[in-house]
């Protein structure tokens, strides 16, 4: 069997997958009512996506576009993918953690969930995955606006299109 | 526009044509010039890596850079239009109408190399009380020379063999004169052309050969129908005289004929110049150049040929400067009689060779500016090319990845560019090698002008320290010295032109990259 490179694409939608099985397994609609839910999604949707794209406008403009050529690199758009890679994992974990106690902190009903049912009835739901997804999509475009139009940049194709090169060989 | 003619005679001449090159692909020169090499020791060392030099020159010469660039701006919307490209702009010896050839730059002696000199005045059929009286201008074994290195130091023989031979090959198709001098009366036609002659008058073909040229010309028969009379009157003569400013080891003895002695150097000179004061050269402007104390540039005594491959000497530099200065010159009157000549002394004090004691016309001092700012710019660009460039360019095709390649080649490629990239990459290999040796040789005399252990330095890591710190300590405060490669990079991928301007991939290359370097050293050194 051919053994070849992972990339970070499949553990993702492992994880992915993880949480929408674990979804249907639970039955958060017993304590928590869906409007409640929804109403919180909803609210969470949009300050995910506010705060994403804060944050990819900070780190697109102040980290990844300053980015130093080191000697011998003649492009940095390769090690910018790297280092946003690192920040990505980092949001993820930090926005599903930010989910988290958003969640248990939340009145759903009159009573605020304990962290371990926040995490099943309400953390442990597509709902969440969406909210991430979206936040990193919206992470993501900020960054590669800010890489691609700030005038410091170094790296303006980390995440845009890059022009093609002319590949034909003259003899 | 007219051309400039640059006649370099013997291996000291071909030592400084190597410096004025370098001033030309710096920049410094836009005019095309004609070089001439004039070496009767057809494989003297040095004369043989001058021409390396040329037809590097060349090759980078003939890339076309972008003529009127202008970057691409916000959205396409409106443009800024960027400095004309400066390095290796003047053409050297390009053949008009004729594509890209370089036309002859070396003298082609058609002699053989056994011939001696006492073949050279036909000794042998000349009558006996003749002969008797060239016995008292040359001894047996100046009659005896075998003339195939050079003139081994002997004026008094080269004087005679050197006016003799190119007299003989003025007309005649690919000697180079023939070339020099056709291109001269096309020149001379629309006005006044220049000439400069650099050599030394302390050797054998240097001291024949100065002031023979100016005479060579204006005496050639009219019958050659190389230049005509009326023209002869236009040309104006400039030269650069080289006093002894290098030695070399004694000879051990071994070779056959007179060898050469740099002890006698100084009473060499001394006898040409009472020389020249009695029989003027026909010069108008003669730059008068040597040096207080002078290195060995050689481990041996070589009499001529390959092994004759002496290290540079900044005095050399500063006859290159001497021809930019003779051929920015304004007006030049026939009649005119000037003696240029510097120091480096202020108020008593010696300064050492610095940026601010390079010689230039009182006139333009203010040139002396433009001079750093050129050659320091020029070797940073150099520095980058050969250092981070050439072999991740031919062995891994790295600029297929690159911003700069992706936003501005559109059409071009690198991909068979390979000989041009190479010529650039020979010429950097040769000009900071130049650099490091005029570094030591000039050791003793406080040279100030680069940060020497840079062009020591091998290797990407070790290299990058120098790339924002290329001048001299103490002569510079510089901005961003440890962040060259990055900012290099940085303003180099940061180019985007509206268009290429041009269909030649290296030329834009070369301009986009020296542009990215200007800009990093005018920000980096605050000129």
């Amino acid at each position: 069997m051919a053994v070849g490179k992972q990339g970070p694409a499949r553990p993702l939608l492992w994880a992915g997958v993880a949480i929408l099985l674990a979804s249907a397994s639970v039955n958060a609609q017993e304590v928590v009512p869906m409007e409640r839910l929804d109403d919180w999604f909803y609210s969470r949707l949009g300050w995910g996506l506010l705060v994403a794209a804060v944050a990819g406008a900070l780190v697109g403009g102040l980290h990844v576009s300053r980015l130093r050529f080191p000697p011998g690199f003649h492009q940095i758009n390769n090690l910018a993918r790297r280092r946003l890679a690192v920040w990505l994992v980092l949001l993820f974990g930090l926005g599903g953690l930010w989910l988290l106690l958003d969640a248990s902190s939340y009145q759903f009903t009159d009573y605020t969930l304990e962290v371990a049912d926040a995490f099943r009835q309400v953390w442990l739901n597509w709902r969440t995955l969406v909210t991430l997804l979206a936040a990193t999509i919206c992470f993501l475009l900020l960054v590669a606006v800010t890489t691609r139009y700030v005038p410091w940049s170094r790296c303006p194709y980390t995440l845009w299109p890059s022009p093609r090169v002319n590949e034909r060989v003259r003899h | 526009m007219a051309r400039d003619y640059l006649i370099a005679v013997g291996g000291t001449g071909a030592r400084c044509l190597d410096a004025a090159v370098y001033l030309a692909a710096a920049g410094l020169q836009r005019r095309a010039l004609h070089v001439l090499i004039v070496d009767p020791d057809q494989n003297n060392g040095n004369s043989v890596r001058a021409r390396q030099v040329m037809t590097d020159y060349h090759a980078i010469n003939v890339a076309e850079q972008p003529p009127r660039p202008q970057t691409a701006s916000f959205l396409g919307m409106g443009s800024t239009r960027l400095p004309d490209p400066s390095l290796f702009v003047a053409a050297i010896n390009r053949a008009s109408g004729r594509g890209n050839a370089q036309q002859q730059v070396f003298w082609h002696n058609p002699n053989t190399a056994e011939r001696k000199f006492k073949q050279v005045i036909d000794y042998q059929a000349q009558a006996s009380v003749l002969q008797e009286f060239l016995d008292l201008f040359y001894e047996s074994g100046d009659l005896e020379m075998v003339l195939d290195v050079g003139y081994r130091g002997r004026t008094n023989v080269g004087a005679v063999a050197l006016k003799q031979d190119m007299e003989g090959t003025a007309a005649i198709e690919n000697s180079g004169l023939r070339e020099f001098l056709a291109n001269l009366n096309e020149d001379l036609q629309a006005g006044e052309a220049r000439v400069f002659v650099m050599g030394s008058v302390f050797g054998g073909t240097g001291a024949a050969g100065l002031p023979t040229i100016p005479r060579l010309i204006d005496s050639l028969p009219e019958d050659i129908r190389v230049i005509s009379r009326a023209n002869r009157e236009r040309i104006r003569y400039g030269c650069a005289m080289l006093t002894p400013y290098f030695s070399f080891p004694q000879s051990e003895g071994g070779d056959e004929g007179p060898g050469t002695d740099s002890a006698r150097h100084a009473v060499a000179t001394q006898a040409a110049l009472m020389h020249y004061a009695h029989v003027p050269p026909g010069y108008q402007h003669v730059y008068f150049i040597g040096a207080p104390v002078r290195p060995h540039t050689n481990r041996h005594n070589v009499i001529g040929g390959q092994q004759q491959f002496n290290a540079p000497h900044y005095a050399e530099l500063i006859a290159g400067l001497a021809a930019w200065d003779f051929f920015q010159l304004g007006e030049v009157s026939p009649d005119d009689k000037r003696l240029h000549f510097a120091d480096t002394l202020q108020q008593g004090q010696e300064q050492g060779v610095n940026w601010r004691t390079l010689p230039v016309h009182p006139d333009a001092a203010f040139r002396r500016e433009e001079v750093k700012q050129r050659m320091v710019a020029f070797t940073t660009f150099l520095y980058f090319y050969k250092n981070y460039l050439y072999h991740d360019f031919v062995n891994h095709r790295a600029y297929k990845t690159t911003d700069w390649y992706r936003n501005n080649f559109g059409d071009l490629t690198l991909d068979d560019q390979g000989t041009q990239l190479r010529h650039l990459y020979d010429f950097a290999l040769i000009y900071l090698d130049w650099l490091r040796q005029f570094g030591e040789t000039g050791g003793q005399a406080s040279l100030q002008l680069f940060n020497w252990p840079a062009l020591q330095a091998e290797g990407k890591e070790l290299c990058s320290p120098y790339l924002g710190n290329m001048m001299y300590p103490g002569t510079a405060n510089p901005k961003h010295a440890n962040d060259g490669y990055d900012l290099i990079q940085k303003n180099l991928n940061g180019l985007k032109l509206k268009q290429p301007g041009t269909t030649s991939a290296t030329g834009l290359f070369v301009y986009l990259l020296y542009h990215a370097v200007e800009e990093f050293c005018r920000d980096n050194y605050a000129w």
